[in-house]
């Protein structure tokens, strides 16, 4: 039952599955690694088919259905289905509901099968032959757009060619067929003459690769795009301001017109900030992922952004990145303080509470908040399997800054503040010691973290033995391979290369080539070596 | 018989002439294909050269007898060779140092393949055996620091017996040169010096010196790989990590290009992986591991490193934990480590305290153990004194390393070199 997981597989080449998504070498500051799975709670990575027990929560299904539109509603309300078997029914009819408004035929059977796998009864204003017509509606509307495309072909206009593709691409992405649609929307690019339809056709792009899953493709369109919208406001700016010097009289409209479109194009940028802001967090570039995120201005989100994300889900994307990343001091200026962050703070308390819990270091009500919060965060898709990695490294940044004043610190008093027990908190101090992020010693029978004193006296001594014995071995192999080279003795093998031309007969050291080592370079004759560099010199 | 009779009074003539490169231009073939042809009367021939003054052409006819297909009797022939050995005279030797190698490398393949048939006795000849090659180092020699391929054998013949003291003597002293043997000198003998040296090392446990044999014998220049060099490497990987230092994996960058490929493919999942293992793994994991490969090491002959390198591993863990830990007890000790009890941990802590690899004290009575700094304070005289030692060695090496670049720097090849790229010089060129 994994319906969240097939959509986009009615093509090949998708990058299947959440889990899998690629992961490019991030930053080093990014590089999180599970080391220790055994911590406190629980170990499962919320990858494959979890379930998750929301009943501690306030949930509920309208959040998703009031904030989204489209078929990131409909995504969002299958992976709900898939992970929370209380919400099932609800999700999976109400996703039906939804999926009849496009023409998704193919996941439209997935829930239909699915449905009635679970014996889940029908609403009475059931269509039962959506399914036949919305196929046949299709392909029909396919041809038709096929057919115009090729007449726009052979009128050879460019800007019907570009609109006839993007048409059949959005065609193919109401369908969901998102492999086809990127196909068009890059076909379209050849037709593409001002930067603004560079941007349209980027924007579709980004949202087929989105859904597809294609996050290199995600991030590389959205650097294209932010080029594009660049050079636009740089001839948007050459042009206005002539005109506002040579004509007194501004022409009202003129003004609001391009106030519209300066505006259009600011809700564009943030927009982009969101596509690269995902598909950082996707790619575990949680630090990029939080700083892009950070860019998108409130009223374009909560007005503008319905069919991609919605406040809530972005202030829960910023607090977590963030909290695992930044620095404190970043924290406050970027997310704290800032005025446009707080407008998003303030639609989810709980977030809020966790962020400043942090920020005054009262550790354990942050992390009974953050544990509290788990499941609700566990429902979306683009964060839940990243979930596991955050919260590790939120714990273990709450360690490090919690040991930082101290010069020893019980240990008793820290599992305490970290809601854990002593031996629990010993392993993961270990690991973090090991891993070099904390430089302490832990005294196992009083159980007190120290402070690791390095006696820099003894380093250096000590490293300068090793120096001498290293320097001395380097001196004496460079000695043996520059009597190597002089005697000319390399690791050849004869039987490939031909020899050199002046080959003393006298000097055949033709071994035998039935074993596996190989011949030397043959030297000059027998007596006299070249120049004076040879100790044979001294015979003569 | 004429022209061998010829042969004979010209050679004569040419030695109490005291003609000596000509001599050897004589004896070196085809010319002395008078003596191998004639081998059934070499040992009256052998007869009229009396030593030291004859050394030339006795050795000669000695190389005939063992260039010939049977050598009638062994172990008369290597009395023959130790008596030569010892009365030649090393100027006359000097001339033909490559019959002298290979008489001392047919002894040594004979002694080799008869250790394997006889069962009796077998030891003796191999006894036998080395002391003939060590004279001959020594006559053959014109510098402590010279290599000869009569080393290799030498180290071939201590391991094959098992009596490393020979060999050590040469081993100690660092080679800075290499005699051509008039071009005999085959690159095989150089690697093998140094791949039976590693291996001497290893068995007399001093495992820093191994692991810088082993590399030698990967970084010798090479345009393609050698067994020799691959077998290199898998030992070197064991006695890196038996030694203790820290284990990273890079190779000298003058590693030709070929060996790195060819070691990557052959050795990298079975001894490159060592590496990983050791520095991320745990113990089970590591045994796991072992288990895998065992046959492959088993056909590697290197089971008994492994077994160190075990113990190593342990020993290296435990060493992590004095980073991480000021007391720890016992049981957390063991479970850390992953070894099976209290009393193996214990026994496996008080051999590296008293190896001096760590410094703690076990308190019995609660269980604990407890970490202590390194109470070496580098201000008593004998640290000074070791320090002082080492700095001179080094000194030492780079007194060598500059008498070098002194003499590559006068030599007539180099300047000629440097004229023709240099802009500086305004007389017009040399032509050569």
């Amino acid at each position: 039952m994994n319906l969240s997981r097939n959509f986009g597989s009615n093509n090949n080449n998708q990058q299947m599955d959440i889990q899998n998504t690629v992961s490019s070498s991030g930053d080093t500051n990014n590089n999180l690694s599970i080391q220790n799975p055994n911590e406190n709670s629980t170990t499962s990575a919320y990858e494959g088919n979890y379930q998750v027990n929301i009943s501690s929560t306030n949930f509920e299904l309208e959040t998703i259905t009031l904030s989204y539109t489209g078929l990131m509603r409909i995504y969002r309300l299958l992976y709900v289905a898939d992970h929370c078997s209380s919400l099932r029914h609800e999700a999976l009819l109400s996703s039906l509901k939804y999926i009849q408004e496009t023409h998704f035929t193919s996941l439209y059977k997935q829930v239909f099968d699915e449905l009635k796998k679970q014996n889940i009864p029908l609403p009475n204003d059931f269509d039962s032959s959506w399914y036949e017509k919305t196929q046949r509606n299709y392909i029909q509307k396919l041809e038709k757009l096929d057919t115009d495309l090729r007449n726009f072909r052979t009128n050879a206009i460019k800007d019907s060619i570009r609109r006839g593709h993007d048409d059949l691409g959005d065609h193919y992405l109401d369908g969901g067929d998102f492999f086809n649609a990127i196909r068009c929307y890059v076909r379209s690019r050849d037709y593409c003459v001002t930067p603004r339809h560079m941007i349209t056709m980027c924007m579709n792009v980004i949202k087929a690769s989105f859904y597809m899953q294609n996050w290199s493709n995600v991030l590389s369109y959205v650097s294209k795009a932010e080029q594009a919208i660049e050079s636009l406001e740089s001839t948007n700016k050459s042009g206005t301001t002539p005109a506002a010097t040579t004509t007194s009289l501004a022409n009202p409209m003129d003004v609001s017109t391009s106030n519209a479109m300066i505006t259009s194009d600011a809700i564009l940028a943030s927009r982009l900030k969101v596509y690269a802001g995902i598909a950082e967090l996707a790619t575990k570039r949680y630090k990029l992922a939080a700083r892009h995120f950070l860019g998108v201005t409130f009223d374009h989100c909560s007005n503008h952004f319905q069919d991609l994300i919605s406040p809530q889900t972005l202030i829960q994307y910023v607090c977590l990145c963030s909290l695992a990343t930044f620095e404190r001091s970043e924290l406050h200026r970027l997310v704290i303080m800032s005025p446009n962050m707080k407008q998003y703070l303030e639609l989810e308390p709980s977030i809020r509470d966790i962020l400043l819990k942090f920020y005054e270091t009262s550790y354990s009500s942050c992390l009974g908040l953050m544990s509290h919060l788990e499941p609700i965060l566990a429902l979306d898709q683009y964060l839940a399997p990243h979930l596991r990695a955050l919260y590790y490294e939120i714990r273990h940044r709450i360690i490090i800054t919690y040991f930082l004043p101290y010069k020893n610190a019980s240990m008793t008093t820290m599992a305490n503040q970290l809601n854990t027990t002593t031996d629990v908190l010993e392993d993961e101090l270990v690991n973090l010691i090991r891993s070099g992020k904390i430089k302490a010693r832990i005294d196992s029978k009083n159980k007190i973290l120290y402070v690791a004193d390095t006696d820099q006296r003894w380093y250096a001594y000590q490293h300068a033995l090793t120096i001498t014995k290293q320097s001395e071995k380097i001196t004496r192999a460079l000695l043996l391979r520059s009597a190597i080279i002089k005697a000319n003795l390399i690791v050849k093998d004869d039987s490939i290369s031909s020899s050199s031309s002046t080959r003393s007969p006298n000097n055949n050291n033709n071994m035998n080539i039935n074993r596996r080592h190989f011949i030397p370079n043959l030297p000059g004759n027998m007596m006299m070596d070249e120049g004076d560099l040879s100790d044979d010199a001294a015979m003569n | 018989m004429a022209t061998l009779d010829q042969f004979v009074v010209n050679i004569r003539q040419l030695t109490t002439d005291g003609k000596f490169s000509d001599l050897a231009q004589a004896l070196s073939s085809p010319n002395v294909d008078h003596l191998t042809k004639n081998i059934q009367h070499i040992d009256s021939i052998i007869a009229t050269f009396p030593l030291p003054e004859y050394s030339m052409c006795m050795l000669a006819c000695l190389h005939a007898v063992v260039k010939a297909p049977n050598i009638p009797d062994s172990d008369l022939f290597l009395t023959q060779v130790d008596t030569f050995i010892q009365t030649s005279s090393a100027e006359q030797v000097y001339y033909l140092p490559q019959y002298l190698c290979e008489i001392c490398h047919v002894i040594t393949e004979r002694l080799r393949k008869e250790n394997r048939a006889r069962v009796v006795d077998i030891r003796n000849s191999l006894y036998l055996g080395i002391p003939i090659l060590y004279r001959a180092i020594e006559l053959l020699r014109r510098e402590p620091g010279q290599l000869l391929s009569i080393h290799s054998d030498l180290y071939q013949l201590c391991l094959l017996c098992q009596w490393f003291e020979p060999a050590l003597t040469y081993l100690e002293t660092d080679i800075i040169d290499i005699n051509r043997e008039n071009g005999k000198f085959d690159v095989k003998h150089l690697l093998l010096s140094y791949y039976y040296g590693g291996m001497i090392y290893a068995c007399i446990k001093q495992f820093d010196r191994a692991a810088n044999f082993f590399e030698n014998v990967i970084t010798a220049p090479a345009t393609a790989t050698s067994a020799i060099a691959v077998e290199a490497y898998k030992k070197y990987v064991l006695v890196k990590l038996i030694s203790g230092t820290i284990p990273t994996n890079h190779l000298p960058t003058y590693t030709s290009r070929n060996v790195q490929q060819t070691i990557k493919s052959l050795c990298s999942t079975q001894y490159t992986e060592l590496f990983n293992l050791f520095n991320n793994g745990t113990l089970t994991q590591f045994d796991e591991f072992v288990n895998r490969h065992r046959d492959q090491y088993a056909r590697d002959r290197n089971l008994g490193l492994i077994k160190q390198t075990r113990n190593a591993f342990i020993c290296n863990s435990i060493q992590q934990l004095t980073k991480t830990f000021l007391t720890v007890s016992l049981k957390d000790l063991a479970n850390r480590v992953q070894l099976q009890s209290t009393n193996e941990a214990e026994k496996y802590l008080i051999d590296m305290i008293e190896n001096g690899q760590i410094f703690a004290s076990i308190n019995k009575k609660d269980g604990m153990v407890i970490f202590h700094g390194s109470p070496e304070r580098f201000d008593a005289n004998n640290m000074l004194a070791k320090l002082q030692d080492e700095t001179e060695k080094r000194i030492q090496a780079e007194k060598q390393l500059k008498e070098l670049e002194r003499q590559i720097s006068l030599s007539k090849a180099y300047i000629q070199r440097t004229q023709q790229s240099s802009p500086y010089h305004d007389r017009p060129k040399i032509l050569n």
